[in-house]
């Protein structure tokens, strides 16, 4: 049986918040220092990230698990842009005229640099051709032998008309042509015969003219029948003409074009089509540009352009000048800039397409190398993601409008000839997202094998810390901020580890980091001063404390004038001061609540009424199950507890949640019961287990600033304080007026392990442990709870008892 | 170079049989008209050749498109002919819709040629399409009618081929042999009908010398009119059709005494340039 008291005692001022020893730095300011290259605490997501880039093959592209603010997406840029400058310089792309099926493009992969060649090549081939083609057709010789077949035509009709003609006129009969036709006529004397002459003539010259004339009809026939044969005879023998003159003129050319890709078979087969599309098309080489047309004023397309057109080459990756391997970040990734798009030109009211209006895709861009995306954003466009999966997939890239896609538009649109894909796609994104893609998209653990999962916070060491000075250096320089002093440095490393919330971690976040040294150079800045002091950087964060304080202010203030129920002196029955944490945007800041308990004699019920109007969430039932579950192994284990309790926040009218108030509320219940009144003058947190060991909590630097602020608003009285988990005391990073107060002794934190430690803190009296007898001592705080609950169980019996014989007649 | 210089233009004779050719000489005449102030006289002929054709019994015509003979009745011919002459008299009315001076439209029956030539007797410009409705189908650029009409007519002659219309800038063929003053007197006139045109002289000559002597002479005739000189060397209609293609001369002007000109040099003529010719 021990009845004597166990405080523990309060913190020592290093405990509260451990600062950066700066005896092994030697640098002045950040200038000394050198620049950190590589990432520090992301070992295990550079690893994953360095295998992921390096493995070949199908689906093994990656998906970086970045926090916001961690820094994810630089880092994934740097570590590819290293290893893409080592890798080569992929192919060149583009699209060309498909002759024989217009709408369905010829894609052509040419050597780094040669698409572009291409492109020239051919723009001069055509403008050459012109020339040539116009040459060829205004030479004498081309002349000459076109007249001669037009005029063997002519003379062909001539002559078959001539020699009908002359036949006739041998009979005296004449061919005529009529208003409508073509018709025989006897002569006398050079005139058409009347038909009294003919008449007069004998009969059998009658006949002989009927039936010559009938013979020359026949003839006449014969000849007419033969006409449209001789005219598409003469047209084919013109046509074939052209071709060889065009042939001759064009062959030279191409061929010299030809030489310059004597290597890749698939642009020689290309320009073979394009000889054979000039020598079919020679007619178009031959228009004049002329007038404008332009029906209804508006601007019509000319020949020329539409030559210019047809044997275009539309570059769609030029990599002439690219080093390495491309690493292409996609900042919209819309379904039309992940995959490409076909654009439209509108002529004359309607929307027309050709192969040169193919546009390329980050796809196209990447191809290759390396495409990085923002895994939200992807999400967030319709069809892009969908887009993108069917790409990696298939290994290819196919441009589809994705109206057509969806049968949403029909006007003129183009099959392109899709493009091989050779692309590492690099996600970068929340956690949440990974696993609810991993868990929903069956496509996803296909096609994103390797996750890199990035860190918020390393371990604190003195290696690490030292680390950690050159990253603020690195941040310095590259934002061209001021010189920080070495001891600015030692703020900025401490106030990391506040922001991981842990003395033993530093926050890896370093957009926050890189925040907070910008505004402290401002502050420098406004000083004007040359660095950077840790006066600055106090500042800074105590500005930014400043900007986000309204709510903080406003709580703090309820509770000064009374509004909010709180005391910090004097001792009360069933009462304690618990703490909550708000977060609210980036403010996150503590303040007490009452939380107070009443007992009377019952069943055994403990009602936490929170819960009872659903503000409670099931962590916060939880704790108080468990504090049930506590109550009843400690306490007359082998009689029924007698009795009913009631817990409550006081004071609060939204929901609850978190067991960190059940150390508050055990110690509520122990006092009401015990009838010894708690210390006000003291706050709690904590949580408590069935064994009343006292567990970590969070937010343990905000809550110990939340109650001091209360009291300090009041005047510090010197013996008031903030019992904490022993557990979190290495959390500890505590404002500087907060470890100043504990220095001078006006304030105090105090870890305790278990609740009976908490009891002797609040109560002033020993918890007390069960003797040889197995009882606790009376006068100890565990004893009076259970000579209370004694009492209780004896009412009980009594009250069975007597209720019983009540009710027998 | 001594004959007279011609006659104003007070009458003009258009021979209308509605071909296209026609229409077109029927434009050009209009627009000479107009600018000269003349009457306009179109004349359709009625060919009674045909009118006998069709009266013969076995008379038939071959249709060109189908190859097959339909007969032929009288009846039938005449109305084709009055349906011919009333298409000749819309193009007429419409061509001179515009027109201010006095017009008139006739039809004769008779021979086309002799009526042709009986009217152009009264005319001092007669214009006529290279090829006519009547024509033999036989190719060739110019039609029977005019061939006739050209070996036969004293008046000036327009001739219009199919498609072509008078237009600048004229050009005047001259050459030792030509009576080049009626030639050049009547292209000039034509010219100053556009304004600022230039009258386009082709000086046909082997030499220099002898083409400087061709140009004093035309110089003494178009003093005042905006001229340039080309020599044609080779008295060949080859050489003469490359030069007027070179100037795109949209009508030839060329005098009857010409070395060149013979029915078959006027038809090459028109062959190869598709120009209006003026024989004067």
């Amino acid at each position: 049986m021990d009845a004597t008291l166990h405080t523990p005692g309060a913190l020592p001022p290093e405990a509260l918040y451990r600062r950066v020893d700066t005896a092994d730095w030697t640098f002045r300011t950040t200038d000394e220092l050198e620049d950190l290259a590589e990432v520090i605490g992301q070992a295990r997501a550079t690893e994953a990230i360095r295998f992921g880039v390096g493995m070949d093959g199908g689906g093994y592209n990656l998906y970086v698990l970045a926090p916001p603010g961690t820094g994810g997406h630089a880092v994934v840029r740097e570590l590819l842009q290293e290893r893409a400058r080592q890798e080569p310089v992929p192919s060149d792309w583009c699209y060309v005229n498909n002759f024989e099926q217009p709408h369905r493009p010829r894609v052509l992969r040419l050597p780094a640099g040669m698409a572009a060649k291409l492109r020239d090549d051919m723009r001069e081939l055509i403008a050459d051709l012109e020339g040539a083609i116009r040459a060829a057709f205004e030479s004498d010789e081309y002349r000459a032998r076109r007249h001669q077949l037009e005029q063997s035509m002519k003379e062909r009709h001539e002559q078959a008309f001539g020699e009908l003609g002359r036949r006739a006129a041998e009979q005296k009969i004449l061919l005529m042509r009529t208003p409508t036709g073509m018709a025989f006529a006897p002569t006398r004397n050079g005139e058409v015969m009347t038909p009294g002459e003919f008449e007069k003539l004998p009969a059998e010259d009658q006949q002989r003219i009927t039936e010559a004339i009938g013979t020359l009809q026949e003839e006449l026939r014969r000849i007419l029948e033969q006409l449209p044969q001789w005219q598409r005879e003469a047209q084919q023998q013109i046509r074939a003409l052209d071709r060889d003159v065009v042939h001759a003129a064009v062959r030279h050319q191409i061929a010299a074009v030809k030489q310059n890709y004597s290597a890749l078979p698939a642009v020689l087969e290309y320009l073979d089509a394009v000889e054979a599309s000039v020598i079919e098309h020679a007619d178009d080489f031959r228009l004049e540009d002329g007038a404008e047309w332009r029906p209804f004023g508006i601007p019509a397309p000319t020949a020329r352009e539409a030559l210019r057109r047809r044997y275009g080459v539309n570059v769609l990756i030029d990599n002439g000048r690219a080093e390495g391997a491309p690493v292409v970040y996609a900042d919209n990734p819309t379904y039309s800039e992940l995959i490409g798009r076909i654009e439209h030109l509108a002529q004359m009211g309607a929307l027309v397409t050709d192969f040169m209006l193919i546009k390329p895709g980050a796809l196209h861009r990447a191809n290759g190398g390396y495409l990085v995306l923002d895994a939200r954003r992807v999400l967030m466009q319709p069809f892009a993601w969908e887009g993108l999966k069917r790409c990696l997939a298939s290994n290819e890239i196919r441009v589809e409008a994705l109206g057509q896609a969806l049968s949403l538009i029909s006007t003129v649109s183009l099959e392109p000839e899709p493009v091989p894909l050779d692309v590492k796609v690099i996600l970068v994104g929340e956690r949440l997202l990974y696993y609810l893609l991993y868990n929903l998209d069956p496509d996803f653990r296909e096609l994103f094998k390797v996750a890199a999962d990035f860190e918020e916070d390393m371990d604190r060491s003195p290696e690490t810390q030292w680390l950690y000075a050159r990253l603020v250096a690195t941040l310095v320089r590259r934002r061209r901020l001021r010189p920080f002093e070495r001891d600015a440095v030692a703020r900025v490393l401490e106030h990391g580890a506040r922001l991981a919330g842990d003395a033993e971690k530093l926050t890896i976040r370093t957009q926050d980091i890189a925040d907070l040294l910008r505004e402290a150079d401002y502050w420098a800045r406004e000083e004007g001063r040359d660095t950077v002091a840790r006066g600055h950087v106090q500042r800074a964060i105590a500005a930014r404390l400043r900007r986000s304080d309204r709510v903080r202010t406003r709580v703090q203030e309820e509770i000064r004038r009374g509004t909010l129920l709180i005391d910090t002196t004097g001792r009360r029955l069933g009462q304690v001061n618990g703490l909550s944490v708000v977060r609210l945007g980036e403010a996150e800041f503590g303040y007490p609540t009452r939380i107070s308990a009443r007992v009377r004699f019952g069943k055994g019920e403990f009602v936490d009424i929170q819960r009872e109007v659903d503000l409670g969430g099931p962590i916060h039932s939880k704790g108080v199950l468990i504090l049930a579950g506590f109550f009843g192994a400690r306490y007359l284990p082998d009689r029924p507890l007698a009795l009913a309790a009631t817990l409550v926040f006081e004071q609060t009218y939204g929901p609850v949640d978190g067991d960190s108030a059940s150390c508050a509320e055990l110690c509520a219940l122990v006092s009401a019961l015990a009838e010894v009144p708690l210390r006000q003058d003291l706050a709690i947190t904590g949580s408590v287990n069935q064994y009343g060991e006292v567990q970590a909590i969070g937010g343990v630097n905000e809550k110990i600033e939340g109650f001091f602020d209360t009291c300090s608003v009041r005047g510090l009285t010197g013996a008031q304080g903030v019992i904490i988990p022993t557990a979190n005391v290495k959390h500890l990073m505590l404002r500087e007026d907060v470890v100043a107060a504990c220095r001078e002794g006006r304030f105090a934190v105090y870890p305790v392990a278990t609740v009976d430690e908490a009891f002797e803190l609040l109560t002033g009296l020993p918890a007390g442990t069960r003797g040889d007898d197995g009882r606790f001592p009376a006068d100890s705080v565990n004893g009076r709870v259970e000579e209370r609950l004694r009492r209780l169980a004896e009412q009980a019996r009594e009250f069975a008892r007597t209720g019983v014989e009540r009710e027998q007649p | 170079m001594s004959e007279p210089a011609p006659p104003a233009i007070r009458r003009i004779l258009v021979a209308l049989d509605a071909s296209a050719g026609s229409v077109g000489a029927l434009r050009a005449a209009a627009a000479v008209a107009a600018a000269a102030s003349a009457e306009l006289a179109a004349l359709y002929v009625e060919d009674v050749n045909l009118l006998r054709l069709a009266a013969l019994p076995f008379a038939a015509e071959v249709d060109p498109i189908s190859g097959r003979a339909r007969p032929l009745q009288p009846e039938d011919m005449e109305r084709l002919l009055r349906v011919q002459a009333l298409r000749a008299r819309q193009a007429f009315v419409q061509a001179t819709a515009r027109l201010r001076a006095s017009c008139s439209f006739r039809v004769a029956r008779g021979r086309i040629v002799p009526e042709l030539l009986q009217a152009a007797m009264e005319a001092d410009l007669v214009a006529l399409g290279a090829i006519g409705s009547l024509s033999a189908a036989r190719g060739g650029a110019l039609g029977s009618i005019a061939r006739a009409v050209i070996a036969e007519a004293e008046r000036p002659l327009l001739i219009l081929p199919h498609g072509a219309a008078l237009r600048p800038p004229i050009a005047v063929a001259v050459d030792a042999a030509s009576g080049a003053r009626g030639a050049l007197a009547l292209g000039a006139r034509l010219n100053d009908y556009f304004p600022s045109a230039e009258l386009v002289v082709l000086l046909i000559a082997d030499d220099p010398k002898q083409a400087q002597a061709l140009r004093g002479a035309a110089e003494t005739v178009l003093a005042g009119t905006r001229t340039r000189y080309r020599r044609v060397a080779g008295a060949d209609v080859d050489a003469l059709g490359r030069t007027l293609q070179a100037e795109r001369a949209g009508t030839l002007v060329l005098a009857r005494a010409s070395r060149h000109l013979s029915v078959e040099a006027v038809g090459e003529v028109l062959a190869r340039t598709n120009v209006a010719v003026l024989l004067v």
